[in-house]
């Protein structure tokens, strides 16, 4: 259980940390469809 | 006007020009007259989304996610499955980078009428409902009367069949539209005339006009589905890609009754190990399919297994609307059929194989060329839904023929 709560505290500082994604007008997806080109 | 004389007149030189030297101001303009608007783009804008200045990774994701969202537009997450099935490898053309050439010392055969049925009835159970007859250009062999009599015995069984066969006169495809055929695939290999004459070293596909004229005289005789394309690899694709765009609109005008399909192959290893005179590189090719969906957002665009099992997926949401899976590009790849009657074939003589033959694996008839996806249909099937996408075998009934 403590490994459980641990990884939920980690899990939320870390979302804290990035932060909110910038507003943009237009959706942007997060995986780009030419993505896969690059790899 | 046929398209053989307005191909002629057409300043190919000049846009093929624009297409090497578009700006990125030029792509930009071009994607701005693309988004929201009912018209038609010019061939002066297609240049421009193929050329170098659009395959920058900004504008060629602009050009993906425009291609995506026209595709679901028009056609919705579906993906028309159907399975080519080779009735013959014999063939009298010399072509220097087919596998069926004349000349290479391959094992042939041509499947009798029961023996297609035999590996449609297996198609069948793999779950396809369109079926595209294959076969090489040799009167002898392969006639007109066979391909109708192929067409009647599976018409019963298959709503939708077509046929990828030498091209005919009118007349002669009237009697195998009645029989049940609806679609109609002929790929102009190459647009270029210099390059198209120095691959067709002899016999009746030498005749590039002859050709190029076939999907008119395809709808002339009822044809309800054509199908075109370019053999990427002979001649620089930019070249192809305005090309092919210039006739798919032609023919969007000319035979606007008829579906239109158009199909962008790269060249395969095949018998005769014939080596691409230019390449075309995976982005290159997403650049040209992203291309085709913006110019013509209701025209099926066609992906075979040629190209590899991630690619094909990849290409999914960028317009592709017509796949092929678990494909056999020799006759009798299926079932086995025909494997007794194996041979080479010499000034039209049948003669029994001796070393040295170009032999597939396995003892059957010759490859047409080797395929790079070969996961099952129903792996194939599984794949699209797992990405949101419908598989569809069956979406023509026969009797639609006769409306």
């Amino acid at each position: 259980m403590a490994e459980a709560f641990k990884a939920a505290v980690d899990a939320g500082r870390t979302a804290y940390e990035i932060g909110l994604a910038p507003k943009r007008k237009e959706a942007d997806a997060t995986s780009p469809l030419t993505g896969f080109l690059n790899e | 006007m046929s398209f053989a004389s307005e191909f002629n007149s057409l300043a190919l030189a000049e846009l093929t020009g624009f297409a090497q030297n578009a700006t990125a101001a030029d792509v930009e303009a071009a994607l701005a007259r693309s988004e929201g608007v009912a018209k038609r783009i010019s061939l002066a804008d297609f240049a421009a989304l193929i050329s170098p200045a659009a395959a920058r990774p900004q504008y060629l994701e602009a050009m993906a996610r425009l291609s995506h969202a026209l595709t679901l537009k028009h056609f919705g997450r579906v993906i028309r499955f159907f399975a080519p099935l080779y009735v013959s490898n014999e063939c009298i053309n010399v072509c220097q980078y087919c596998g069926f050439s004349r000349d290479n010392p391959i094992l042939r055969v041509t499947l009798t009428v029961d023996q297609v049925v035999t590996e449609a009835r297996y198609l069948r159970e793999q779950g396809f409902r369109h079926v595209l007859l294959v076969a090489g250009e040799h009167p002898h062999f392969i006639s007109e009367n066979y391909l109708r009599e192929c067409v009647a015995r599976l018409h019963p069984e298959w709503p939708s069949i077509s046929l990828e066969v030498g091209p005919l006169e009118a007349e002669q495809y009237a009697p195998i539209v009645q029989a049940g055929a609806e679609g109609l695939v002929v790929y102009q290999e190459t647009y270029d005339r210099g390059v198209y004459d120095a691959m067709h070293v002899s016999g009746p596909k030498k005749d590039f006009d002859w050709r190029l004229e076939t999907p008119e005289r395809a709808y002339a005789a009822g044809f309800k589905r054509l199908g075109i394309g370019a053999l990427l690899g002979l001649a620089p694709w930019r070249n192809e890609a305005l090309a092919l765009a210039a006739h798919a609109a032609y023919l969007l005008k000319k035979c606007w009754m008829a579906q239109l399909t158009i199909s962008a192959p790269r060249l395969r290893p095949a018998a005769g190990e014939f080596e691409p005179l230019v390449n075309i590189r995976d982005r290159e090719l997403v650049q040209f399919v992203c291309a085709l969906r913006i110019a013509f957002p209701e025209v099926g665009l066609v992906l075979s297994t040629r190209e590899s099992a991630k690619l094909r997926d990849n290409l999914v949401p960028l317009g592709i609307t017509m796949m092929s899976a678990g494909s056999h590009t020799e006759p009798g790849g299926y079932t086995g059929q025909g494997r007794e009657k194996l041979h080479v074939t010499k000034g039209g003589r049948m003669l029994k194989p001796e070393l040295p033959v170009i032999a597939s694996e396995g003892e059957h008839a010759t490859v047409q060329f080797e395929i790079a996806d070969s996961r099952s249909p129903s792996e194939v099937a599984a794949r699209l839904e797992q990405m949101g996408y419908e598989p569809v075998w069956k979406d023509w009934e026969g009797a639609l023929n006769e409306a």
